[in-house]
């Protein structure tokens, strides 16, 4: 073994777990090497550099792949009574570090829980386990005629734990809206063990939704074993219109005005100059392309009214074309293969604001990112839109000064675009979550509500077991 | 403006001197850095690029639908292929994972960059096999094939004298265990009046070797075999293994050995033969098609079979999961002989989704055909199907 690892190995680990895992859940526990390399980290951009540089973030002390709830139950108790971290494992395609076995522990595997349970056409609800794989999950619904709407850009690579965990958003969220709109009822293995489940109903006052705490929870109060989903039946029309502006904030205005028409087309983009040259090739312009599905004249009518508004916005309109492209390339993920390897550093950051704030923090941040000694590429887009405001996802790239490691140079983008968004009364993020990048700045973002989390976390894993050392919930910070 | 780097251009030049000279470096030699040293077999551009990917293809991998295991996945096998190829790594189970892998090249179909993790693999193995670290039981399949000249016991004892114009290659599975799609064949050919030649001597097409990362040994049996089908006089060569196919159209050449005889599948052949001819309706009951891997990414064959199905007189019925977006058998790129564990779990899979349709199944693949069979199911070789329709009219 000639390799490094960021974060210290866990050296107290008994290998008496192993055996006690492997009576709880036999044939699924491994400890080999190359296994344990395989899930020492997620998608977290700064990892992939590490990696190329023959350094895996965190060793687990191996992995479970668990078939049934039971089977979790069994191992999260076995994880109190040693006092061993569990770090709940979806796809590995969160994006903050959120997976990485900082401590060493049991890595819980959830793949091996992918089985679409039922789909209830008369409620248009479908129930699955929640280690099943997006785009599997989509393609099972897809051909009894249905889809979730949920199509993140990871929709090939995450799961819907993960999804539920993270509190994800899918491409077409303005219409179907994110996880934590679509999810319906909820099953998990909180951090002792005990297990809950709510009911596939469409709303209840029945108090607050203890199950409810667990969506963006990050693996960190428990195991989401199952939940009950929204469906649809598959859209019969799908409709596409594209128009550029002078300006992103022309485009941001023009957005604006059509959700407060109460129409939510299912994809809305708005691409700021640099992106707009990147995907579209045209420069200084400001592409926004809209995708209308579902009922026929719901759609003809949806279309209709966006297409006034722009307008009578000066929008110029460029037809189907942009929006054909962009629905080719979506899932054409290449940028960190081809960057990483020649020393560049890449990262994306989501945040969301109001309307009242959103240009002023989008300039703020796109300054802050090109602040930073070596930022070459600072560019955004805005995705989600409510008529309440935005989320922005910005995109910087660049290269470490001499004398500066990559880590402090990633640091100090994300620093930058940190402090500027909450200056600017931002939240810090809109879907990626907190995990290990973010947690330091959960405290200012929550205010007084972190102290209700961590009193929260404290009441439901008094041993700190659950994924330890992320978001900033735990005791060993 | 449409360049592919023009966003970074235009960033690029808003930076200072210093930053814009950095950049260029690190553009121009950046990579180099993560290179191995020393020459590789395997392509290690595609190595790093597939290891840094988000494992976009994930979802389709039937060997990770299999076992489970993120290890087994199309990204996760190359980060580890990363790490043995830099000197990092070289535990057993590291270098058992390098064999988990049934080329089926469903990655590919997903892949950005167009790549097969299958074909990566395959330079990694050869690297393996260069380091002396390939496991004891992976060079017992390799002295094996050497030894008998084919992946099983040749059964089919029938051989033809002199030379002709088509040259019947039948590939291990059918010498072994399908004799009777070597037997359609013949009878077709004679149907037809063509003058065929069995090979008395046929050698293995060698795609183990080139799987498991043996050249020298593949480039042994190109030899013989080149010289057989050269001797035999043909004209056309009809394969009925779409992977002996493959290998004689395209990797044959890679490596020097022309083939002067047009290779063809079945599919293709058949199609041709069958042009004119009269043809009643060779199976009364519906079967569903399932597409081979090879045969329809490698060689992209989708309509062949199909039209040739419909020719004799059947519907076919389709599975979800049809065309490009097939299933592997499992016993793809010698995965059946490496990990005949998942390779089974994949057959049962493959077989679940295929039964949905029907009890009866026609493929175009004598190893798909045979594990299939396992599974208490009809099976039916395009060319029986092409018999039975032509025998009846
Ligand atoms: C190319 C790419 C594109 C992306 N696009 C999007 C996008 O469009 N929208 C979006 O929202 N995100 C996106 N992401 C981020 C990422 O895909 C999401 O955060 C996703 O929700 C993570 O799912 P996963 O299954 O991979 O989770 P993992 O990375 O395995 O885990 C993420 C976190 O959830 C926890 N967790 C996982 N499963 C469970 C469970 N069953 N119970 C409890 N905790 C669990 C883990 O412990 C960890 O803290 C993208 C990522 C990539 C690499
Ligand atoms: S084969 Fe392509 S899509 Fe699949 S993991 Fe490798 S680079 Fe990514
Ligand atoms: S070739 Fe097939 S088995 Fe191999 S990694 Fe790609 S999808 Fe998986």
């Amino acid at each position: 073994m000639v390799y490094g690892t960021v974060y210290p190995k866990n050296e107290t680990f008994d290998k008496r777990i192993i055996e006690q895992l492997n009576s709880i859940v036999p044939g699924g526990v491994s400890d080999k090497e190359a296994d344990r390399i395989v899930y020492s980290k997620d998608y977290w951009p700064i990892a992939l550099r590490w990696y190329l540089d023959g350094t895996v973030p965190a060793l687990p002390d191996c992995i479970v792949w668990p078939e049934n709830a039971e089977q979790v139950a069994g191992i999260i108790k076995l994880a109190n009574d040693w006092r061993t971290p569990v770090v709940p494992y979806g796809e590995g395609s969160g994006v903050v570090g959120g997976a990485v076995p900082v401590k060493g522990g049991i890595v819980v595997d959830m793949r091996k829980m992918d089985r679409v349970v039922e789909i209830d056409d008369a409620s248009l609800m479908v129930t699955a386990q929640t280690g099943i794989n997006g785009m599997n999950l989509e393609r099972h619904l897809d051909r009894e005629g249905y889809t979730m709407g949920h199509i993140p850009q990871s929709l090939y690579c995450s799961s819907l734990g993960g999804w539920l965990a993270c509190r994800a958003a899918g491409q077409f969220s303005t219409k179907y809206g994110k996880i934590e709109d679509i999810v319906v009822a909820i099953e998990a293995v909180l951090a002792d063990g005990s297990f809950i489940k709510s009911k596939a109903v469409p709303r209840s006052s029945t108090g607050p939704s203890v199950e409810r705490l667990l969506l963006g929870s990050e693996g960190t109060l428990g195991i989401i074993t199952e939940a009950t989903l929204k469906i649809w039946p598959y859209p019969e029309e799908r409709a596409m219109v594209s128009f550029i502006f002078d300006s992103i904030s022309h485009a941001l205005e023009t957005v604006r005005k059509i959700m407060r028409k109460n129409v939510y087309p299912a994809v809305v983009r708005i691409y700021d100059k640099n992106e707009t040259l990147r995907h579209f090739y045209i420069k200084n312009k400001c592409m926004l392309i809209l995708l209308m599905e579902g009922d026929k004249e719901l759609v003809k009518l949806e279309k209709g009214i966006s297409v006034k508004v722009c307008k009578s916005e000066d929008g110029n309109e460029c037809g189907e074309e942009p929006v054909l492209h962009w629905l080719d390339m979506r899932f054409n993920v290449k940028e960190s293969s081809e960057f990483t390897p020649k020393g560049f550093i890449f990262d994306t950051v989501e945040v969301s604001s109001g309307w009242k704030n959103a240009m002023s923090l989008y300039k703020a941040i796109i300054q802050a990112m090109r602040n930073v000694d070596g930022v070459v590429v600072a560019s955004g887009h805005a995705s989600h839109f409510y008529p309440q405001g935005v989320c922005f996802y910005f995109t910087f790239g660049g290269l470490p000064p001499k004398h500066v490691t990559p880590f402090k140079f990633y640091e100090s983008v994300w620093d930058a675009i940190m402090e500027a968004c909450l200056r600017e009364h931002g939240s810090i993020s809109h879907h990626h979550g907190i995990g290990l990048m973010r947690a330091k700045w959960l405290k200012e973002e929550m205010g007084e509500r972190m102290s209700i989390l961590k009193k929260i976390k404290k009441v439901i894993d008094p041993n700190n077991i659950m994924n330890p050392g992320k978001m900033g919930v735990g005791n060993e910070e | 403006m449409k360049s592919k780097y023009a966003w970074i251009m235009d960033s690029l030049a808003k930076t200072s001197f210093s930053t814009k000279a950095r950049a260029m470096r690190h553009f121009l030699i950046g990579k180099k850095e993560y290179l191995r040293r020393k020459k590789t077999r395997a392509d290690m551009d595609s190595v790093i690029k597939c290891a840094l990917c988000p494992n976009m293809c994930k979802f389709d991998c039937p060997v990770l639908a299999a076992e489970k295991n993120d290890a087994m996945s199309p990204s996760g096998k190359t980060r580890i292929a990363y790490f043995i190829e830099t000197d990092r790594l070289n535990s057993q189970d590291a270098i058992e994972l390098m064999y988990k892998c049934a080329g089926c090249d469903a990655c590919m179909q997903w892949c950005p960059f167009d790549f097969s993790v299958g074909d990566i693999l395959k330079g990694v193995r050869e690297d393996i096999a260069g380091m002396s670290l390939a496991p004891p039981r992976i060079i017992k399949i390799k002295e094996n094939l050497e030894k008998n000249h084919t992946i099983h016991e040749r059964k089919y004892d029938k051989s033809t004298d002199g030379k002709g114009d088509v040259l019947y290659f039948m590939g291990c599975e059918v010498s072994s265990e399908r004799g009777e799609i070597a037997d359609s064949m013949t009878k077709i050919f004679e149907g037809a009046g063509e003058k065929y030649v069995l090979l008395k001597d046929e050698w293995c097409c060698a795609s183990p070797f080139i799987n498991l990362g043996f050249t020298d040994e593949f480039k042994k049996f190109a030899e013989h075999n080149v010289k057989a089908i050269e001797e035999s006089g043909c004209r056309t060569m009809v394969c009925s293994c779409p992977t002996c196919t493959y290998v004689f159209r395209h990797i044959y050449p890679q490596f020097g050995f022309e083939i002067k005889a047009r290779v063809m599948h079945t599919s293709e052949y058949l199609l041709r033969l069958m042009e004119n001819k009269k043809m009643a309706k060779a199976i009364e009951k519906e079967c569903v098609y399932h597409d081979p891997c090879a045969l329809i990414r490698k060689l992209g064959l989708e309509e062949e079979p199909r039209k040739i199905a419909k020719r004799a007189g059947m519907k076919i019925k389709e599975t979800y999961f049809n065309r490009k977006d097939t299933k592997c058998c499992g016993m793809g790129c010698s995965l059946g002989s490496t990990n005949p564990d998942i390779a089974s779990k994949m057959a049962d899979a493959r077989l679940e989704e295929l039964k949905k349709q029907s009890d009866c199944i026609v493929t175009a693949c004598p190893t798909c055909n045979t594990t299939f069979r396992k599974g208490g199911v009809e099976v039916y070789d395009i060319s029986e199907i092409v018999l039975k329709a032509w025998e009846k009219a």
